[in-house]
C-alpha cells in the first residue's frame, strides 16, 4: 500500500474513531433540566409518594447538585442526583452509572436512597408540611432536600440547633464541620465538609426549585396534582405553596 | 478478591490485658464485605436474615431490571464479622440494602445490623441494630473486602463476656461501643 494511501486510510480510521468517541460522550453526558429530572422521578416505578410529591423539588436539587449533568462527579458522588459512591449497586461502576439514561439513573438513585429518610428529615418535613417554623427558622423544600443529601446526622443536628438557637449553624456561630470531628464527636457535626448547613445549601437548592418551578409544573399535570394534597378526590387549590427561600436567612442573636 | 470471605484470615486475637493469674483476651474480628448469591444465600446468613431476604431479593431484582444491559448478578453485598469464644460463635452482619448515606461521609453507611450467636446447631439473634455504622471503602465495582484503615470490627472480651464494636476511619479507632 502506497504511503499516501496508508496515511489517508489511517486518517479516515482516526476520524471514525474520533466520531465514535464523540458520539459516545454525547450520549453519556447529557445535561437535563429540572423539569426533565422531575419527570423521571414521577415516572419511576420505584418512587413512592414521598418521592413523587417532591419530584419538582428533586428536579431543583439536581440542578444545584450537578447542573443537571448526567456525568457530574466529585469523585465520591455521581450523576444528576449525585448518588454517593457507597450507594452504587453491587457490581456497578461509577462510569456505568453515569452512562445510564436519565430514567434508569433516577430509578437506581431512588432504589438506593430510600433509607435516607431519618429522624431529622422527618422533623424538617413535618415542620414544612405543617407550616411551622423550626425555632423561628422557616423550613423550605430546598432545606429538606439538603437534609436528604447530607444524611441523618447533619440533618438532625441542624434541626436541634435551630430549635435551640433560633437560627442556623454556620462557621463561627455554632457550626461544626463534619471533617473536623472524630467518631466520638461526630454526633455534634452540623456542617458538611464544605461548611454548608442544611440552611445554606438549602438556599442554593431552593433558588433552583423556584427558578424551575414554572417549567416543572407547566404541562405536568401529574406534578401539579401531586404537589397539592387532595381530600376525597377534590384538589385543594389553596394548598400551602413552597415557602419563600428568603425565610431561612441567618439572623444574628442581637437582631431577634 | 472482595467476594471471598476473608474474615478468618484477618481476624485477630489480641492479648489485651493480664490480671492476676487469669488472662483476659479481647477477640477482634473486622467486618469484611462480600457479595453473596441471593438465590441460595450461604448459612448461617440465610437463617439470620430469613425474614429480610425476600425484600432484599426484590430490591435487587429492581436494580437488575433497571439496568439490564449491565447483566448485574443476582447477588448483594453483606458486611460480616465472625468470632468464636469457647463453643459460641458470634456473627455481626449487615446487608448493603436500605442503608442511609451522607454525601459528607463517603465511607460510612448506616445499615440495619444483626448480632447473632451460634451454639451447636442453634442460631439465635441477640439483637437487631438499626442505623448501625458500617465503615468501608467502596472500590470501582463493589466494597473492598477489608481495609485496615477503614472498617468496623466486632470485639469480645473473654473475661467479661462483653461484646462491643469499634469503627476505624482513616486509621483512627473509635472507643468501643457496647453491644447488648
Amino acid at each position: 500500500m502506497p504511503v499516501r494511501t496508508a496515511i489517508t486510510a489511517l486518517s479516515l480510521a482516526a476520524l471514525s474513531v474520533t466520531a465514535q468517541i464523540s458520539t459516545t460522550y454525547a450520549q453519556a453526558c447529557q445535561r437535563y433540566t429540572a423539569a426533565q429530572v422531575a419527570e423521571a422521578v414521577r415516572n419511576s416505578p420505584y418512587a413512592n409518594q414521598t418521592y413523587r410529591n417532591a419530584a419538582c423539588d428533586f428536579g431543583g436539587a439536581a440542578i444545584a447538585e450537578s447542573g443537571g449533568s448526567q456525568c457530574a462527579s466529585n469523585g465520591n458522588n455521581f450523576g444528576v442526583l449525585q448518588l454517593t459512591r457507597g450507594n452504587l449497586p453491587d457490581g456497578m461502576t461509577p462510569d456505568e452509572y453515569m452512562a445510564l439514561p436519565l430514567q434508569e439513573q433516577v430509578n437506581i438513585w431512588i432504589q438506593n436512597t430510600r433509607g435516607n429518610v431519618g429522624t431529622g428529615y422527618r422533623n424538617v418535613s413535618n415542620a414544612l408540611n405543617s407550616g411551622q417554623t423550626i425555632g423561628g427558622v422557616r423550613p423550605t423544600a430546598g432545606m429538606l432536600k439538603a437534609c436528604f443529601q447530607f444524611g441523618p446526622v447533619i440533618c438532625q443536628n441542624n434541626f436541634a440547633f435551630m430549635q435551640a438557637n433560633g437560627r442556623c449553624p454556620s462557621p463561627g456561630d455554632g457550626g461544626v464541620n463534619i471533617n473536623s470531628t472524630t467518631r466520638a464527636t461526630r454526633s455534634t457535626a452540623n456542617l458538611d465538609g464544605n461548611n454548608q448547613s442544611i440552611c445554606s445549601w438549602g438556599r442554593a437548592i431552593q433558588r433552583q426549585i423556584e427558578a424551575n418551578a414554572a417549567a416543572c409544573r407547566q404541562g405536568q399535570r401529574a406534578c401539579v396534582d401531586s404537589d397539592f394534597p387532595t381530600t376525597g378526590g377534590t384538589t385543594v387549590a389553596a394548598a400551602t405553596p413552597p415557602a419563600p427561600s428568603t425565610s431561612d436567612v441567618l439572623v444574628g442573636a442581637g437582631q431577634v | 478478591m472482595r467476594n471471598q470471605p476473608i474474615y478468618a484470615a484477618v481476624a485477630l486475637a489480641i492479648l489485651f490485658a493480664t490480671a492476676g493469674t487469669s488472662q483476659a483476651e479481647v477477640l477482634i474480628a473486622p467486618m469484611s464485605a462480600s457479595s453473596i448469591p441471593l438465590d441460595n444465600p450461604p448459612q448461617p446468613i440465610a437463617t439470620i436474615w430469613a425474614d429480610d431476604i425476600p425484600t432484599i431479593r426484590e430490591n435487587r431484582r429492581e436494580i437488575i431490571n433497571t439496568a439490564k444491559q449491565l447483566n448485574l448478578p443476582f447477588a448483594t453485598e453483606i458486611f460480616e464479622a465472625k468470632l468464636q469464644s469457647g463453643d459460641t460463635t458470634y456473627i455481626l452482619s449487615a446487608f448493603n440494602d436500605g442503608c442511609w448515606f451522607s454525601e459528607a461521609l463517603p465511607n460510612v453507611k448506616g445499615c440495619t445490623a444483626k448480632l447473632a450467636k451460634i451454639q451447636g446447631d442453634t442460631i439465635s439473634i441477640i439483637t437487631t441494630i438499626p442505623d448501625f455504622e458500617v465503615v468501608a471503602i467502596r472500590g470501582d465495582s463493589g466494597f473492598e473486602g477489608f481495609n485496615p484503615r477503614f472498617n468496623t470490627s466486632l470485639q469480645f472480651d473473654t473475661e467479661t463476656d462483653a461484646l462491643s464494636y469499634v469503627t476505624i476511619e482513616d486509621g483512627m479507632p473509635s472507643e468501643p461501643v457496647p453491644l447488648p
